[in-house]
This record gives structure tokens, sequence and C-alpha cells, in this order.
């Protein structure tokens, strides 16, 4: 069983700061989801874990399994376990898709894995995610749909196998029918080996993936954690009630 | 593929059929479909004479290849004529070692003359003039060229093309890849005489630094005297954006593959042409070795 621990994390942008003291406990076999308006950190969370340059750590820790992340480089901590899905991947042309999973495999594992049982693992994913096979010879996101992007964020994660994934609003733009196929694909993964942070602020993908705990992101902090209960409640107030219930401040959209 | 040595103004195997050598001249007959490349190797360190005629109505897939490795002054003055009707792609790969190499290629397209022409450059201190006369209507060339410098590497790549009658067209891509304190100069002139209506002239140049030591100029330039014609052109340089990079860092590629990875897929469109498997090794390796 592994273990994501964040302690009283602070993360700059251009010397303003974004997170003002996230802690977060994660195990293996456990799903935590991050809800909150928009603009309350959950991204900055996301790609400050991973390791974007953009983002200023100027405190606190974050340790996988006791290896202080933060000491690492990015390549670093993905082979140490950890996955970002991303909410805007870039695109990479004359790099085809396969290839570079294949690349990524071979680099997270840090053996080479055989052409063959590469091409079976990714072509099993690539029917679990109900997408076109034509993909893995096209360039890396280069003229892909919004929603055949998510789908292949959540493709490298099946191929790739982490045992920590991030995924930074995999849910956003996608219909109700690639919402259930990304939400049973990510759903299937959760076991022994494998915890994940979902981050979103809408509902509907929780009805696929079923979250352990449920955290409410406000202003940069964690205000509030529970079980899916908290869900429901999000759902019918929005988050105005948190406001009143903690006596906190905060700016930005209610519902 | 016919593969051809030139070494000392001669050839000295013997020719296929369909081609010819005489007084410099590489004759590649009217006519004829080549299923297979012809490859043409200089082995000189100077050559000022060689020229190449395809014949009307040919469709062939030439591949020259300058390969010397001497370090002091190298010249090479090439000619290419395509007659009528003609079809080819040829592919010009440079690795000379000199440090002061001077290259002339000179083009001539004739009347619905289609000619693909794509180039590799990694020399160590070149400067390489490509000139494509279109001479004739209906005469089309697409260039695609890349130059790669690192360490002390200067490549300077002017390409010209010019329109020299009405319904032609040319376009141009060329690429620049510069790593330590290599440096890259690519200057692209399009020119589009008086009455030469309903000419297309494209450029697009692209220059990628991977260190701040680095140095890529790029100069489109587009010279139009007449009304009726389309062109359009644009220039970009920067280093491989960030987001990419985190990206495929992300997926644990280090920085070094990472960087690596995208310019491979810059150079991919080049390095698919390169049908002859040692040469198209040699030059992946070389490419890979300055990035």
């Amino acid at each position: 069983m592994a273990v994501l621990e964040i302690k009283n994390l602070h993360v700059e942008i251009e010397g303003k700061e974004i997170l003002k003291g996230v802690n977060l406990h994660v195990k293996s076999g456990e799903v935590h989801a991050i809800m909150g308006p928009n603009g309350t950190g959950k991204s900055t969370l996301a790609s400050a874990l991973m390791g974007h340059p953009k983002y200023e750590i100027t405190q606190g820790e974050a340790h996988l399994d006791g290896v202080d992340l933060f000491e690492l480089e990015v390549d670093e901590r993905a082979r140490a376990g950890l996955f970002l899905a991303m909410q805007y991947p870039a695109e990479v042309a004359g790099v085809t898709n396969s290839d570079f999973m294949r690349s990524a495999v071979n680099a997270t594992s840090g053996k080479e894995i055989g052409l063959f049982e590469f091409a079976m693992r990714y072509e099993k994913e690539v029917e679990n995610l109900k997408m076109n096979p034509g993909l893995a010879h096209r360039y890396l996101n280069e003229g892909f749909s919004g929603g055949e992007r998510k789908r292949n964020e959540v493709l490298q994660l099946r191929v790739i196998r982490p045992k920590f994934a991030i995924l930074d609003e995999i849910d956003s733009g996608l219909d109700v029918d690639a919402l259930k196929v990304v939400g049973e694909n990510v759903s299937s993964m959760i076991n022994d080996d494998f915890g994940c942070i979902l981050i979103t602020h809408y509902q509907r993908i929780l009805d696929h993936i079923k979250p352990t705990f449920v955290h409410i992101m406000i202003d940069g902090k964690i205000v509030l954690s529970g079980g899916q209960e908290l869900i429901e409640k999000i759902d019918q107030n929005g988050y105005e009630w948190v406001k009143d219930e903690l006596g906190i401040e905060f700016e930005g959209n209610g519902k | 593929m016919s593969l051809i040595n030139v070494k000392n103004n001669t050839i000295s195997e013997k020719l296929p059929s369909n081609i010819t050598f005489a007084d410099n001249q590489l004759t590649i007959a009217k006519n004829q479909v080549f299923d297979e490349p012809i490859k043409i190797v200089i082995h000189d360190q100077k050559h000022e004479e060689l020229k190449i005629l395809v014949k009307e109505n040919t469709q062939v897939k030439i591949m020259l290849e300058l390969a010397n490795g001497a370090k002091d002054n190298n010249n090479y003055i090439f000619h290419f004529a395509a007659e009528q009707n003609t079809n080819v792609k040829y592919l010009l790969v440079s690795e000379v070692q000199s440090e002061n190499a001077l290259l002339e290629h000179y083009f001539s397209l004739k009347r619905d003359a289609k000619l693909e022409l794509v180039g590799g450059f990694v020399s160590n201190k070149m400067v390489a003039k490509m000139s494509v006369d279109l001479l004739e209507e209906g005469a089309e060339v697409k260039m695609r060229a890349v130059a790669i410098s690192s360490e002390n590497h200067v490549q300077k790549v002017d390409v010209f093309i010019t329109h020299k009658a009405p319904y032609t067209y040319g376009d141009m891509t060329n690429i620049g890849i510069a790593s330590k304190n290599g440096q890259i100069i690519l200057n692209g002139v399009e020119k589009i005489e008086a009455g030469m209506k309903q000419a297309n002239a494209f450029q697009t140049l692209k220059g990628i630094i991977t260190d701040d030591a680095a140095k890529i100029e790029v100069n489109p330039i587009l010279l139009i005297d007449e009304y009726d014609v389309k062109a359009g052109h644009g220039a970009t340089i920067g280093k491989i954006e960030e987001s990419v990079l985190f990206y495929l860092r992300s997926r644990g590629l280090t920085l070094e593959e990472a960087e690596r990875l995208v310019i491979n897929g810059f150079l991919q469109p080049v390095i698919d042409e390169i049908e002859d498997e040692p040469l198209r090794e040699r030059f992946v390796h070389l490419v890979n070795l300055r990035i």
C-alpha cells in the first residue's frame, strides 16, 4: 500500500499566494474528491504536486511513500509513481500517440516493454475507453477533440499504471456517455495499489467514481472534509452554506 | 536502388541503361518511371561541375549525399534541370565536416514539372544557396529543409524561388534547430516577377533553440511585382514550449528525452523521405548528437 502525504502546502504563482496551507493524506485504494468554486486553487494543487515550473512552493511538504516529492524533478516524480491527468494536455506534432505512450511506459516502469506486450495492453485500453483505434497513429493530441483529449489522458493513466493519479477536471466538457466511460475506467482501477485525487467542480463524475472522502477547497485551503453526504449538500445548496456554517469569507461563484 | 559514386569528377560504376553520363552531365532518360531511388554520393572535396538533367515525362527520386570529411575548404556547385511534365523528389543531405564550405545548387523547372525538394543540413560550417527558377507555366516546387547546429556549428541556408512564368507554385517550410552555441541563419526569398499572374508563393520559417547561447535568425522575404497572385509567409523562433516539456516529463521522460522527442517530431517529415536505410540511420544519429 502506498501513501501520499501533503502537509501545510503553500504555493505562489508570480508572487501571489494561491495555496495557503493544504493538508491531505491519501492512501492507495482511496478516492479523494476535491471540490470547490472556480479559482480556489484546485488546479494549482495538481500542477504544484507534479512540479510545473510556474508554481513556487514557499512552505510545506509532500511525500510519496516517504520520498520528498519537492526534491524530485517532474520526470522523477512520474517515475516515483505520480500521474497527472491534465485539464489542457499539450499537442506534440510528429510524435505518434502510441510511440509516446510506449516511451512513457518504459520510462515509468524502468524497463523496456516488448512491442507485442505493449500493443496488446494499448489496444485493450483503447477498446475499454471506446476510442477510435486510429488515434494510435495520430500525433499526440494534435487535432484531438476536447473529449478525445480527456479520454487520451485516461488511456495514458491506464497504460502507465501509476501508484497515484491526480485527475484535474477530466470530466469538464464531456457528454453523458463519455463521462460514464471515463468514470468507469477510472473507477475500475481503484485497488490496493492505486489511489487518486479527483478534482472537479461538477458532481456528475462522482456518480461513476465513488469518493472515499470529499474535501471542499475554498481560497487555497481545504475548509471541510467529509464523506459522500457533502456531494448532495453541494448539489442542492452550492457553496454558500460553507461560508455561513464555517464563518469564513470568500469570493467566487456560489454555485 | 541505383548507387552512383562521383569521385574525381568521374563515375566508375556501370550506369543503368536509362541513365547516361557525359561532359559532367548525368542525364535521366525521358518517359521513365523509376521504382527505386537513385542515390548519388559526392566524394570530392571540390565539385563545381555536376549537372543533372531529367528528361520529359519521367518520374524519379534522387538522393544527393555530400559526405566529405576534409576540414578545410569545400566548394560545390550543382545544377539540376527538370524538363516538361516531370515529377521529381530530390533529397539533399549535407554532412560535410569542412570549417568553410560553400554549396550552390541551382534548379530549373520547365512546364508542369513538379519538384519536391527536401534538404537535411548537418554540416559544420556551411553556406548553402538553393535557387529554384520556375521557368514555365505549371512548374511547381515544394521545399522542406531542416538545419541542425550544435557546438561551434554555423550553417546558413538561403533559399530563392523565382517565379518566371504565370501559374507557377512555390512553397517552402524551413526549420532550424540550434543547441549549445550553434548558429543557423535561414533566409527564404520568393520572387514573383511582373506579369506572372496566378502565381502562388508560400513561406514558413521556424527556429527552435534549446540553449540560451544558441542563435537563429530567420528572414522570410516575399518580393512581388504582380497583383493577381496568392502569397503568404510566417516565421517563429523560440524555445520548445514549457507546457509541452512539462507534459512529456510528467509521463516520466527526462528533459533531454522530452526535447529529443519534440525535435525528432519536427524532423519526421524530412526523415520519412530518406528511403536509404543506412543514410537515414546516419542522419538521425547525427541529428541526435546535436540536440
